[in-house]
């Protein structure tokens, strides 16, 4: 059985010496078997401003999770990382978390709670977040460069964006030299393009 | 008299005939007096115990010397096991950052798994309630304190001792943050359609008013709110609720933000052993991949630096500043005529005042390079200086997030 999108899988990569073991949300099928997949966390007190709380009547499990809107992998159906369907999100839900990402409204997911923002880099959420980043980056690995863009998040410095998304501090003294990360972004990797935005946009 | 001996299910039992889906369906039917589900947990906890049996935190809790009545594999089990394994069944699904039995048996490929899985959940839970039981006790003495500054007699407001009411007196803070606050400016908005509103606009004002992070040098704990943050808590508080204020209210609001404030605290170390067991959460390899060599030290930089900026932060920052610093941003109130709306002044006032707060942040942001502000090396400080401009920036994008509320 290959996963559908909206539905709540198990992955499981024990090619490297650690065994990851993580839920997962089937965000988008894309061409040549690549799966889109949101990274889950049922640990809600790690829940930040960009984690989505979901419940019952909100999907189909007897227990809450957190569904990460910045923490994207992507993974090939023929990965064999794809362990077991556990359950599904109601259709509400995913169109919610499908305005958050691709719009156009993102305030279709204000029926869902969200974890506190993140400010200090001390906060064990900020740690856990740091890590889930990597984990989408070894699920990922077979996906060519995807995920790699996420190690920098907290050193991207936004300056041809969306005003919106972003801003510049023109008025720092040049004492504070702010190194720019180049973010070169494949045609094949506009989708974490889109992430990153939505990370810095909600204070990650 | 003796009681008769309660057979468990044993272990061959379980690992080799009984099925995931078996322990679901006697889950779903018999949580609560599942011989089953106690059977694994028993099993479980004498395989955690074993492995920890040198753990002085382990005996200091659990240290019947006792037999229970209990029996597993032919063995009477020692009562310390069954607190052990009832301690545990509590915090499955119940305690934040243990899984429920539910979520274990969808990330388990079989019985095994489940019951190593549950292993691990068990060493999790023990760290994970002994942290929240300090929390209460840190988020209780706030409360004890703010209990003292409402018995006093203050200039704000009042309380009865045995009244839950806190008559608001319309001191000068009260007026102050009144006519600061876009919100509150018109009687006339403040009918919350519900209580949930209600509640809501009380955490986001209350969630503004500026905590202590720990000094990770100093031993002894620092309080989370000043005495005059406590006070202006209260304040605050009185205006979103003015004329009376229920205290268990504020109390229940204080409670959740201090509930938050804990989740954001810094991971301990002991909370970073690895258990060979079971799949990786959500902290288990950062050790090795977010820092260097010198783990537990560059992680102290970070916390002593997220110190310093919280203190500067406070010291420099008032509401004011950082609304004009967000309009300059472009983080809130992109024009001045939306600052000015904000801050219940003019146009020309507000830009004068946002000019005036930019001045202000280049001029202490000088000084930090300087190292002004913090006892850290000349080499640092360019990176400190870096990391408090960051830190600034998603100070400021919280303290405004929320400011719209839904009133009638």
């Amino acid at each position: 059985m290959l996963p559908k999108e909206r539905e709540l899988w198990v992955v499981n990569n024990s090619d490297s010496k650690h065994n990851l073991v993580r839920t997962v949300l089937i965000y988008k099928k894309n061409k040549q078997d690549l799966t889109e997949v949101l990274l889950c966390n049922s640990d809600l007190s790690l829940a930040t401003s960009t984690t989505l709380i979901v419940g019952e009547p909100n999907l189909s499990l007897k227990y809450s999770i957190g569904i990460n809107v910045d923490l994207l992998a992507n993974i090939y159906d023929s990965d064999g990382q794809f362990v077991r369907k556990i359950g599904e999100v109601t259709k509400d839900t995913f169109n919610a978390i499908r305005n958050i990402i691709d719009g156009p409204d993102p305030k279709k997911a204000d029926f869902l709670a969200k974890g506190e923002k993140l400010i200090f880099k001390s906060d064990r959420r900020w740690v856990s977040k740091k890590n889930e980043i990597l984990v989408s980056q070894l699920l990922s690995k077979n996906a060519h460069h995807v995920g790699e863009l996420f190690a920098d998040i907290d050193e991207v410095l936004i300056s041809n964006t969306d005003p919106e998304l972003g801003y510049i501090i023109e008025n720092l003294p040049h004492k504070v030299s702010f190194e720019e990360t180049v973010v070169q972004i494949d045609e094949n990797l506009y989708k974490i393009e889109k992430h990153e935005k939505i990370a810095i946009a909600m204070g990650i | 008299m003796s009681l008769e001996n309660i057979n468990l299910i044993g272990k061959e039992q379980i690992i080799n005939t009984i099925s995931l889906d078996d322990i679901k369906d006697d889950l779903t039917n018999n949580l609560k007096d599942s011989n089953l589900i106690f059977s694994i947990l028993v099993l479980a906890s004498r395989n955690f115990y074993s492995k920890n049996k040198n753990s002085v935190y382990l005996s200091n809790k659990y240290n019947e010397t006792s037999k229970s009545n209990f029996v597993q594999d032919g063995k009477v089990i020692d009562d310390n096991i069954i607190s052990l394994a009832s301690d545990s069944f509590t915090y499955f699904g119940n305690l934040s950052g243990v899984s429920s039995f539910y979520e274990l048996i969808d990330l388990s490929n079989n019985t095994q798994d489940f019951v190593n899985l549950v292993r691990h959940n068990i060493g999790k839970g023990l760290s994970l309630n002994e942290r929240q039981n300090v929390n209460r006790n840190y988020a209780d003495s706030e409360i004890k304190r703010l209990d003292k500054i409402l018995k006093s007699n203050q200039e704000c407001f009042h309380k009865d001792e045995d009244s839950d009411e806190i008559i608001c007196k319309k001191c000068n803070q009260f007026k102050s943050f009144k006519e600061s606050s876009a919100l509150f400016k018109d009687e006339t908005i403040k009918n919350f359609a519900n209580e949930s509103l209600f509640e809501q606009a009380l955490y986001i004002e209350l969630n503004k008013v500026p905590r202590n992070l720990q000094n990770p040098n100093n031993k002894k704990r620092t309080p989370v709110y000043s005495a005059k943050e406590l006070v202006l808590l209260v304040v605050r508080a009185c205006v979103v609720s003015f004329p009376t204020l229920s205290y268990s209210k504020l109390k229940k609001i204080i409670y959740k933000i201090l509930d938050n404030y804990h989740n954001s605290s810094p991971i301990y170390i002991e909370e970073k052993k690895h258990d060979e067991s079971g799949s990786l959460d959500y902290f288990e390899f950062y050790e090795t991949s977010l820092f260097g060599e010198n783990r537990d030290e560059d992680y102290k930089v970070i916390e002593l630096m997220d110190f310093n900026v919280n203190k500067i932060i406070k010291e420099n920052f008032d509401e004011v500043k950082l609304a004009c610093i967000a309009s300059e941003m472009k983080i809130a109130f992109k024009t001045n005529r939306e600052l000015a709306e904000y801050l219940n002044k003019s146009e020309e006032t507000a830009r004068n005042l946002k000019n005036q707060s930019i001045e202000e942040m280049r001029k202490l942001i000088n000084e930090i390079s300087n190292g002004a502000h913090t006892d850290f090396n000349q080499e640092d400080l360019e990176y400190f200086a870096k990391h408090f401009t960051g830190t600034l920036v998603r100070y400021i994008q919280s303290f405004f997030s929320e400011d719209v509320v839904n009133v009638t």
